[in-house]
């Protein structure tokens, strides 16, 4: 289905091409080449994103058509009006299927025809490809149309890379090459429209190529596919200067010549293609300059959009309908408990008037009849007669008791039925409301996620690359694109996973002869899989190349200071793996140019560790290594148990704590001077928070100890806290830019009565533990 | 032309100090201040201001001034460069306008290692009103630090 508006857009735009009533072809190529083109080219970039391909493909064999030839036939207008006025038909129709038919079968010979025709005079063409003048961009004329390109061309980069890849496999495919060609050429458009010359010209040109190959004037070639990566990867450039707010005019001129020499269908000259070969390692290297760095200043800075399914929204202007139902039904409610007060103050009003006509009667009786019959019995002087005088009057009072109070109970009944009436249907509201508010809360959280696909997909570009270049074999296998992720948690992920990758391709897979010298097949396999667990996305990358020695690591870490030989000794090869993570730590022998990037693993940790997840190796000999990352969903919402350490209050993440104890004072042990507990026969150290935080500590009078046990790469610590308020699910609020980066503290939260709280970096607290129960266990040894 | 420019003026101590008006944001008070562990005293704590949480700054710590046991809950927020934070105050003074040219001589109350903090002072109405250069202490070591 499409929308009013999308028809309209289409409709202002053939308007703007119509000069009056009538389509005109414009007179010149100036004329043409610009507003005309222009328009031509937007009608077709929005047919291809709601995906009527082969209408957009129509259109632009129309404008193939008419840019081939330099003059302007009667003929051909003939056609270009008929044309024009039949595809208003299909904006009639609203895109009935039977339309656009119609018009696909009438035209598509047209054009195609003159195509062949066509193929000659391009080569004409060509020469003036040449000399292609870049203007100075000015970013401020389209800096508010920057979000939008910026993400659209993130996209588009991604699929061509896959669809690349794709079509290298299976050349033969004309549906990826179709879907290639539109990418580049959306591309053209977007950039045409941000008037940014750099990428339009390299859009352009693979676009030309790309076309070529479609039109079966050229056939592809590892060579080819070469030169189009390449492109690829100026582009990716060109964007990552725009991101990072830099002059995006690179030199172009090296790429700009390789892909004319395609498209004058010269053979690269030999000398050439020497030079490539050579300049393959710098090519990574500036690839490396072209992946997105999440941690950049500039990046954050960049108010950033997402992509949202129409479906996610949908649901929330659902829960938003619904609480705007229950609003009328709370007005409403309202309305009733008001009139229930009016009939509150009403029974009130009379209960007083009656009151006031019970204490009058009473009065009178008091003082007229009886005080008269008294004077009567003086008279007569019967007692008998009073008693039953005063009987009468009691009675008269009775009577009028017996009268208001079951008239006001009957009252205060009804009045109590319709208010219990209306106090259910509050709490039946407010209960709905409060389902709808966790819903509400869910979805808009949802809105954050996106497929990971978005980074498996440039997967299969690193693993080409690195297998070229190393001459390995790799076979890259994905599982679980669908599986969806925070979208800040999938672009922090990047570094960690192509440096992850890398090292796989490295280190991990051996050469086809060695690995058939160990009787393993002669492609590796790298396997990248994702997948939910538990409110946790769990991400494994795993291969089945040589795997990592405990050993040689022992080895490079005593060479490199890290640890010392005793230490060596008493560790355990899961302990030795876990080095990997420690700064400065490289197990290649040698820095090889793909993964010797002075950046480890210890980046992939820190970049893990910011998103509250982490990372386990297990590896074996020969077998292989798998790399398990496990993480939070989102990183915007999570659960914690607040605690109390020294009256204030923190948040502790509910992943970090493996157990919480409560502790007898004699059951934690000093050894020298650091403290310990056992906990089923383990002896573990225990540490009070508030030591670690610096914080005042109050005096110690408990009895008793509340211990949160932490466990982290096998090793266990206890922490001891005050007391413990609650658990609960928080969002996560960022400290502003000016307090980013405080020790042992990874984020803050905002709690229902407005108090900010923090919460606590564990992993930093953990390692701060750790240094100060080895430093006074070393001291209680010396 | 003569260039008016006005301040907000508040007291520190008894001392008057200003602010370009346009780098600042709101005045609020009453907000409940949390402090921050591992930070120096300059760093009084941070506030939930409507759901943003913004790090309020104690100057008289920052500015080495003599501590008084004030009880003003006032903050200044200020808001420059895409930074947000709060200065707390003793007493919010007005808007002075002036066109004057400000002044080297800092007050003597104010050390010549923290003299990079102002831009310089002013006389408003036969007192001096030390000028605080909100960019210069954004970038100085104090404030960097924590980024």
């Amino acid at each position: 289905m499409v929308s009013e508006n999308y028809i309209n857009e289409i409709k202002d735009l053939l308007k703007t091409i119509k000069k009056g009533e009538k389509y005109q072809i414009p007179k010149n190529k100036e004329e043409f080449n610009s507003i005309f083109l222009y328009c031509i080219e937007t009608i077709i970039g929005m047919l291809y994103i709601k995906d009527y391909n082969e209408l957009g493909d129509l259109i632009l064999n129309l404008i193939k058509y008419f840019q081939n030839e330099n003059n302007y036939k009667e003929e051909k207008l003939k056609i270009f009006t008929e044309f024009f006025n039949d595809f208003e038909k299909v904006l009639e129709t609203k895109f009935s299927e039977e339309q656009i038919r119609i018009q696909i079968i009438k035209y598509k010979d047209t054009f195609q025809k003159k195509e062949e025709v066509k193929g000659k005079e391009e080569t004409k063409k060509i020469e003036q490809y040449e000399e292609i003048e870049i203007k100075e961009w000015d970013r401020a004329a389209n800096e508010n149309l920057l979000g939008d390109f910026i993400e659209e061309t993130k996209e588009i980069i991604d699929n061509l890379e896959k669809s690349f890849i794709n079509l290298e496999n299976d050349a033969e495919n004309m549906e990826v090459l179709n879907s290639i060609f539109r990418a580049m050429h959306t591309l053209k458009g977007n950039s045409a429209a941000i008037d940014l010359q750099v990428l339009n010209t390299l859009a352009h040109k693979s676009e030309n190529i790309l076309d070529k190959v479609r039109m079966q004037e050229l056939k592809i070639d590892s060579n080819i596919f070469d030169i189009l990566f390449e492109c690829v990867d100026y582009i990716k450039r060109i964007l990552n200067k725009i991101i990072e707010k830099e002059n995006p005019n690179i030199d172009i001129s090296l790429i700009v010549k390789k892909l004319n020499s395609i498209l004058e269908k010269k053979p690269i000259e030999v000398e050439e293609a020497e030079a490539k070969i050579e300049t393959k390692k710098e090519i990574l290297e500036k690839k490396e300059s072209a992946e997105p760095k999440a941690g950049k200043k500039e990046v954050e800075q960049l108010t950033t959009s997402i992509r949202v399914n129409i479906k996610k929204l949908d649901t929330i202007m659902n829960l938003v309908g619904e609480i705007i139902i229950d609003k009328i039904r709370f007005n409403k409610d309202i309305m009733k408990f008001y009139e229930l007060s009016e009939m509150l103050k009403i029974i009130l009003n009379e209960l007083e008037i009656n009151k006031e006509e019970y204490i009058h009667t009473i009065n009178r009786i008091k003082n007229e009849d009886i005080s008269r019959h008294i004077k009567d019995m003086n008279k007569t002087g019967s007692l008998f007669k009073i008693q039953k005088i005063i009987n009468e009057q009691l009675e008269k009072i009775d009577a009028l008791n017996i009268k208001s109070i079951s008239m006001y109970n009957e009252k205060l009944k009804s009045f109590e039925e319709i208010f219990n009436d209306n106090l259910q249907q509050a709490m039946y509201l407010d209960e709905h409301l409060n389902l709808i508010i966790k819903e509400l809360r869910e979805s808009v959280m949802q809105l954050r996620l996106v497929p990971i696909a978005q980074l498996f997909d440039k997967m299969p570009r690193i693993i080409r690359d690195n297998a070229k270049l190393l001459k390995k074999k790799i076979k890259l296998e994905i599982i679980g694109s669908e599986v969806e992720l925070d979208k800040t948690v999938i672009e922090k992920l990047n570094d960690p996973f192509v440096h992850i990758l890398r090292n796989s391709a490295d280190h991990g897979i051996e050469t086809p002869e060695e690995r058939i010298k160990k009787g393993k097949p002669e492609e590796g396999i790298v396997r990248i899989k994702a997948e939910h667990k538990n409110n946790q996305a769990i991400i494994t990358i795993e291969d089945d190349g040589k795997g990592i020695d405990p050993e040689k690591i022992k080895e490079s870490a005593i060479k490199k200071n890290i640890i010392t030989p005793e230490q060596a000794k008493n560790m355990s090869d899961e302990e030795a793996i876990e080095l990997i993570f420690l700064p400065g730590f490289s197990s290649a022998e040698k820095v090889t140019e793909i993964s010797g990037r002075g950046v480890g693993m210890d980046v992939v940790l820190t970049n893990i560790k910011q998103l509250n997840g982490s990372i386990k190796v297990t590896s074996e000999i020969d077998k292989g290594t798998i790399m398990k990352i496990i993480l939070p969903l989102t990183i915007s919402l999570i659960n914690v148990q607040i605690v109390e350490i020294s009256k204030r209050l923190f948040a502790i993440p509910l992943t970090f704590i493996k157990e919480t104890i409560t502790l007898e004072k004699n059951e934690i042990k000093e050894i020298g001077s650091s403290t310990v507990m056992k906990l089923r026969g383990e002896i573990i150290p225990v540490i009070r928070l508030s030591k670690i935080l610096e914080i005042n500590n109050i005096e110690d009078n408990n009895e008793r100890y509340i211990v949160n046990i932490i466990e982290m790469s096998d090793k266990k610590i206890g922490l001891i806290i005050d007391k413990i308020i609650g658990h609960q699910e928080i969002v996560i609020k960022s400290l502003g830019n000016i307090l980013k980066n405080i020790k042992h503290i990874s984020g803050a939260t905002i709690l229902g009565e407005g108090t900010v709280i923090f919460i606590l970096d564990i992993m930093g607290i953990f390692n701060t533990a750790k240094s100060i129960t080895e430093r006074s266990k070393n001291l209680g040894v010396a | 032309m003569i260039e008016i420019k006005k301040y907000i003026c508040f007291k520190l101590n008894e001392q008057l100090f200003g602010i370009p008006i346009e780098q600042i944001k709101e005045v609020v008070s009453n907000l409940e201040i949390t402090p921050v562990i591992h930070t120096p005293d300059y760093i009084k704590g941070v506030i939930n201001l409507r759901g943003e949480i913004v790090v309020v700054f104690d100057f008289k710590s920052l500015f080495l001034l003599k501590k008084n046991n004030s009880l003003s809950e006032k903050i200044i927020i200020v808001y420059y460069d895409n930074k947000t934070f709060g200065i707390i105050i003793d007493e919010m003074i007005g808007i002075y306008s002036s066109d004057e040219n400000l002044s080297n001589t800092l007050p003597p109350t104010l050390s010549e290692e923290v003299k990079n903090y102002f831009s310089g002072v002013l006389i408003y109405q036969k007192k001096p009103v030390t000028i605080i250069n909100i960019p210069n202490i954004l970038n100085s070591e104090a404030v960097k630090r924590f980024e």
